[in-house]
């Protein structure tokens, strides 16, 4: 199972370098006019700077060699330039990153250990905090982050105005959108470790240890919790991938400079090089998290290691 | 996502308290039938009985709150809100609609195919659906749009494309469990083609988890229709639609936040009452809860 999917991650990678490689031709754009439309805006570019532009993408080389010129460069980690502010797009990608993963990091904490806790009481205690527990999940899964977003800035920011609306100065601009983030994560988390818990409660082994005289406390956070966890581990890659284009609209939303937001303006400004890069860079981090959560699977299940 | 699979060997629900209880209807799930009837209503009459041409524009009366004259108030251009949340409802629900069906299509069939046919077809469709199911319709409707240019042929083919993974891995586990069944098998020995067991004996002892699964789909169907055009990658403006308008209210929320707050009210509503009611037929159809 794991060697297998070991197997595909290289496949995956190399299906979507040449998606990324071919992608300018996809959108029917011309790059040099591209180029010339986002650096002179509307003024009439002239054909000696054509000319040098071409020569300078190498658009006359055939397509095999142009990919594999690509490629070599994309090993060096040479991802080209921005077409509109010429900066170097894998710093430019790496930056956003950075910001992109202390927010997933964030949210991710969060939600799991808010999520996790809620799920065990629900389980636990039955009754109206199940109750609660259960709405509350329900109606945070059906709130998508362009909805959470928008509110949480209308009563924080605007009504109260004890934190900042949008921007990335500070450690209080994390708040509004970890927790745009996190809430998604939290009620998913709830629901799937109330039901997991409750799955354990009932197995035979909890009778054992309650016979031999464990606290109903530590039978439930001991040895309930822990075989809870197995699936709630199971999913977090899952979790992570739906993230990260969660981050995309928080991203917008409050004016961080993340990884979504340099692919969304990427993506509305025609800037090719960039859109290729983060392509790359998607895939590459999809199968990364993929591989962590299947390790991680392996380390905490036994089950895992062996099928 | 291992839920589907143990759906897959989940069997006929029981006869104990348990199992009564969880088909019993409750009144939350009568709500949201009672909420789902009347968007319905909306949806296919709300046109009609918007006040105001959603179009219409009226900057002397931009972002005033509710009246008489225009029960939700304006928006920043000055048009009435309640038209412009009619017109969407149309189109937000109304492509969710095509959507789902569209990929339920496609999904189910494929997932039958797989697995009735087994083999190369088989891997081919569960490794594309293994590999692909957590890609987020946001991320490719990012890509679409930069191909196709932003608008609604790229938006519905974003969620087309990540929809009907779903359907195929749920059709394709319940082709597997229907097949061992004898009734199948008693098909096979007469000689009957794929086709008619697909169609004659797989198809409709699947399709209660399958509609219970249309409906969950069409909640996350209709959050990423609404979040592309919030992104403006979706509808364009002026085109009333829900996510489309919560990101044009954006910037006036500081003096009529109810610009905000009603289509972020009705996405949630909708969401809530459609998932509502696909758990329930869930439960109905053993479909895991997750």
């Amino acid at each position: 199972m794991l060697l297998k999917r070991l197997a595909l991650a290289p496949v995956l990678f190399f299906l979507a370098s040449v998606l990324a490689f071919i992608f300018p031709r996809l959108t029917g754009v011309d790059p040099t006019q591209a180029i010339l439309r986002a650096r002179l805006s509307e003024r009439a570019p002239d054909p000696a700077t054509v000319r040098a532009l071409e020569a300078e993408l190498g658009t006359d080389r055939s397509i095999v060699v142009r990919y594999g010129i690509w490629m070599r460069d994309l090993f060096r980690g040479d991802l080209g330039n921005s077409y509109v502010d010429r900066a170097d797009v894998a710093e430019k990608l790496l930056s956003g990153l950075s910001v992109t993963a202390s927010l997933l990091f964030l949210a991710l904490g969060f939600g799991l250990s808010v999520g996790v806790s809620l799920g065990t009481i629900a389980a636990a205690k039955k009754g109206w905090a199940d109750r609660v527990v259960t709405g509350v999940s329900q109606a945070g899964i059906s709130v998508p982050e362009y909805v959470l977003g928008p509110v949480l800035v209308l009563v924080a920011a605007v009504w109260l105005g004890i934190l900042p609306p949008s921007g990335w100065q500070g450690p209080s601009n994390l708040v509004l959108p970890a927790l745009t983030l996190a809430a998604p994560i939290t009620a998913l988390s709830a629901q799937l470790t109330r039901a997991e818990v409750s799955d354990a409660l009932a197995h035979p082994s909890i009778n054992t240890a309650k016979a031999k005289g464990v606290s109903g406390r530590s039978v439930l956070w001991r040895h309930a919790l822990p075989n809870a966890l197995t699936s709630v581990v199971a999913v977090v890659g899952l979790w992570v991938a739906s993230l990260f284009g969660g981050a995309v609209i928080v991203e917008v939303i409050f004016d961080v400079p993340g990884l979504g937001r340099v692919i969304y303006n990427a993506v509305i400004a025609n800037d090719l090089p960039v859109i290729q890069g983060g392509l790359v860079l998607a895939v590459a981090l999809a199968v990364v998290v993929n591989l962590v959560s299947d390790l991680l699977q392996a380390a905490i299940d036994p089950r895992m290691r062996t099928g | 996502m291992t839920k589907t699979v143990r759906l897959g060997q989940a069997g006929v629900a029981g006869t104990t308290d348990e199992a009564y209880r969880e088909r019993r209807v409750s009144g939350s799930t009568w709500a949201a039938v009672g909420i789902f009837g009347a968007l319905s209503f909306l949806v296919l009459f709300g046109p009609l009985l918007a006040p105001h041409p959603p179009a219409a524009t009226n900057l002397g009366a931009a972002l005033e709150g509710p009246s008489g004259e225009h029960l939700l108030g304006n928006d920043h251009l000055g048009r009435d809100v309640l038209s412009r949340m009619l017109a969407g409802a149309r189109l937000s629900v109304g492509f969710a609609a095509g959507a789902v069906a569209a990929s339920g299509v496609v999904g189910i069939l494929l997932g039958m195919v797989a697995g009735r046919l087994g083999g190369v077809i088989s891997s081919l469709v569960n490794r594309t659906v293994d590999t692909f199911i957590a890609l987020p319709a946001i991320l490719v409707g990012l890509v679409l749009a930069a191909i196709l240019d932003p608008g609604i042929p790229a938006l519905l083919t974003a969620v087309f494309l990540t929809a009907w993974m779903p359907f195929a891995r749920l059709a394709y586990a319940l082709t597997v469990k229907i097949s061992a069944r004898e009734y199948v098998e008693a098909a096979v020995a007469i000689g009957a083609t794929e086709a008619q067991i697909m169609r004659r004996h797989i198809l409709p002892s699947a399709a209660g988890p399958l509609v219970a699964l249309a409906c969950l789909q069409f909640a996350y169907v209709l959050l990423a229709i609404a979040g592309l055009s919030f992104l403006g990658l979706g509808a364009q403006p002026p085109t009333a639609e829900w996510g489309a308008m919560l990101a044009e209210a954006r910037p006036y929320m500081e003096r009529n936040p109810l610009l905000v707050l009603i289509p972020a009210g009705a996405i949630v509503l909708t969401t809530l009452t459609v998932t509502a009611l696909g758990r329930t037929l869930g439960r109905r159809w053993a479909l895991p809860s997750a």
